[in-house]
């Protein structure tokens, strides 16, 4: 699949072509659609419990048809971002075993010294940003947050679910370890989700690659010129002539 | 037309007449003072031989024979006290005794001199005698006697005699409409036992279901909770097999062999007049709070050295939780996560180091197995015991809560530090981007001039 696309697009001397590049394809948009519903139904319907002493919890658990009821919805929403990690981890896996994918999610130390190098940047020591590939470190450790939380999320979740046949394996004392962890990985995910994801795609920038799957060329070069270049230089195409003139 | 035998009785008629003027003055002038006057009220009692007369109760003296009811009056007036012998008109302010009756005559003796015979009995419809018989002794013991109430004050649908006659079929009916007096002075309690449980089934089916007397008593009304133990014996009168578990509970253990003021008695669950059905969604949900009223009482678990976290514990546990939001929306609805008497019993509630109790750790799984059939013996130790995790008790839930607790700060506030960090190096950059655009306008118009 072709990892670069053609636009139209409105300029001041007529509609152009332009220059886009395809960053998520229709499988990781669907992914990611998965994992924010069931996220945020799975936050909506689970924190109320955990504050269940709140005025607030209360009215929201009675509006949502009671705790039965959103317990139930909870559990089905559960098995859905189950799923749907689950299908990411077989096709992240055969696309790296089958298809020779590059590993862009894996830290590197090249991550550890972006990171150094835009804090410095942010207090003025640096003069540049530093020059990202296809994730950056936030958006690595981001990732790494929601494989953790997904996890942790899992395991708790099923074992309070179940808990008289996961008994059958560990000790009666996981289940309110479970309980509390479930509990906090939760509030961890949700501040996660509220101050990191929310600030760099929605209050910075809306960046909607994730829906579309486009990304602008100015937006690559501006935010992941490495991966720019490599694409550049692996399509074949003239970086020097972003824009097509309508015949 | 008059007849002769007419004419006759009417000459007999005033001849008796004029003898009785006759006598009546004659006995006003020759002795006015030495008579006794009449010792209790008349209002009702206007046929003073109706009692007084040969058959009846203190018998009028020989030498009145052939004195009438219009004659009694005028050698017996009624005293100012007997004539209006309401309660507050009456000076005697302790309890009527026998002894001070036979003195001083009392609101009730018209209604005693019939009443204080044990043999008194009347016929009910159903063939069956219904004692008449007021114990006098145990009515002058009772609230009501301590209080100088009078007969008529209950019975207030007797007026005189003869009295209306009785419409009861049997004893019960006699009883059904009888107890309906105590709410006369006693609304509040009367309207809140209409609501009970037991209304409802004497409603509905059952006429023995109790009504105020059979627990208060009629004519020998106590108070009913001294001692204590009176409250669980009135309660035994039918639910025996209930008292005989709660007898062996640690609540009924300390009531009866150690008089113990602070633990349940039935109604301190169950309530007093108000006593709900037990047995609905909305009770079950409501129990917790009922065992928290005293598990959460500071004072009061301190003299006996019990935790009054019980409860906070049980609603951060899943059962407490999810029966909280059950209240909040399903209070009819059965909830089948377990309350407190689920795992330490109802009425035989025991101390948890008690071998037999249900909470016993030695019989604790198979308290769990109650609800989960399949729960393996490593299930038993998911309970925390009402306790909040430390260092030295499950400690894994503790380290669990002190990790999210050290994590979740650090975390979101490096996050926060590196946003606040990052968005203000963006507006830095933004503002200068834009500043440098419009130097580049400027001296581009400035070459163009």
């Amino acid at each position: 699949m072709s990892r670069l696309t053609r636009e139209w697009v409105a300029t001041e001397q007529g509609f152009r072509q332009k220059l886009t590049f395809i960053r998520f394809d229709p499988s990781q948009r669907l992914e990611h659609l998965v994992t924010l519903t069931s996220t945020a139904v799975l936050a909506l319907t689970g924190l109320p419990q955990k504050f269940h002493d709140l005025d607030v919890s209360r009215a929201l658990i009675s509006a949502l048809g009671g705790i039965e009821i959103v317990r139930n919805v909870h559990h089905f929403f559960a098995i859905l971002l189950a799923m749907g990690a689950l299908y990411h981890v077989i096709r992240v896996g055969y696309g790296i075993a089958v298809k020779g994918s590059r590993l862009s999610m894996v830290p590197t130390l090249k991550d550890f010294t972006d990171a150094w190098q835009m804090l410095m940047y942010f207090i003025g020591r640096s003069k540049e940003k530093p020059r990202f590939d296809r994730f950056n470190f936030g958006e690595k450790l981001e990732y790494w947050a929601l494989v953790w939380g997904t996890l942790i999320m899992g395991l708790t979740g099923f074992i309070m679910w179940f808990p008289t046949k996961a008994t059958l394996f560990v000790d009666g004392v996981w289940i309110p370890v479970s309980k509390m962890a479930h509990g906090w990985e939760a509030v961890l995910a949700t501040l996660s989700l509220l101050v990191w994801h929310m600030y760099h795609v929605h209050l910075k920038d809306f960046n909607t690659s994730i829906f579309t799957g486009k990304m602008s060329r100015e937006r690559m070069l501006e935010e992941h010129p490495i991966e720019y270049a490599r694409i550049i230089a692996e399509e074949g195409e003239a970086e020097v002539a972003p824009f097509t003139a309508v015949k | 037309m008059i007849t002769p035998s007419r004419r006759r009785r009417v000459l007999v008629v005033l001849a008796v007449l004029a003898i009785s003027a006759a006598a009546v003055v004659t006995v006003a002038f020759a002795e006015p003072l030495s008579q006794k006057p009449t010792p209790h009220p008349i209002e009702g009692r206007e046929d003073c031989l109706l009692c007084h007369g040969q058959a009846g109760v203190k018998p009028v003296p020989a030498s009145h024979s052939g004195r009438t009811n219009e004659t009694c009056r005028a050698c017996h007036p009624v005293s100012a006290a007997s004539a209006s012998a309401t309660p507050a008109a009456t000076p005697a302010p302790t309890a009527v005794q026998p002894a001070a009756t036979a003195t001083a005559p009392g609101p009730n003796d018209g209604c005693l001199s019939c009443h204080s015979n044990p043999k008194l009995t009347t016929n009910l419809a159903d063939g069956k005698p219904l004692s008449l018989y007021v114990d006098q002794g145990a009515f002058s013991a009772s609230v009501h006697g301590a209080k100088n109430l009078r007969c008529i004050d209950c019975h207030s649908d007797i007026s005189g005699y003869p009295h209306p006659a009785l419409q009861a079929k049997d004893a019960r009916d006699y009883a059904l409409s009888a107890y309906q007096l105590c709410q006369k002075c006693h609304p509040a309690n009367f309207a809140q036992a209409q609501d009970s449980m037991h209304a409802q089934v004497l409603k509905a089916s059952n006429r023995f279901a109790p009504v105020c007397t059979d627990c208060h008593g009629a004519h020998d009304v106590v108070k009913p909770d001294s001692p204590r133990t009176r409250i669980t014996a009135t309660c035994a009168k039918c639910h025996q097999p209930i008292y005989d578990t709660y007898r062996q509970s640690v609540h009924g253990m300390a009531l009866v062999d150690e008089q113990n003021q602070d633990v349940p008695t039935c109604i301190d669950c169950h309530g007093v007049h108000k006593i709900p059905d037990p047995r609905t969604a909305l009770f079950r949900l409501e129990s917790p709070e009922v065992c928290a009223r005293c598990h959460t009482d500071e004072k009061l678990m301190a003299k006996y050295g019990l935790s009054t976290k019980v409860y906070s514990t049980y609603s951060e546990d899943f059962h407490g939780t999810t029966v909280e939001f059950y209240k909040t929306k399903w209070t009819t609805i059965w909830c089948y996560k377990a309350v407190c008497t689920d795992c330490h019993g109802i009425h035989d509630i025991r101390k948890p180091a008690d071998p037999s109790s249900s909470v016993n750790p030695q019989n604790l799984i198979n308290t769990c197995r109650k609800c989960h059939p399949d729960a393996p013996p490593a299930f038993a130790s998911a309970w925390t015991g009402h306790l909040t995790p430390t260092l030295d008790r499950v400690a894994p839930v503790y380290y669990v809560e002190l990790f999210y607790k050290i994590m979740i700060p650090l975390i979101i506030g490096a996050m926060l530090v590196y946003v606040l960090m990052d968005f203000t190096r963006t507006m830095l950059d933004r503002r200068a981007a834009a500043a440098a655009r419009a130097a580049r306008i400027a001296k581009a118009k400035g070459r163009s001039q």
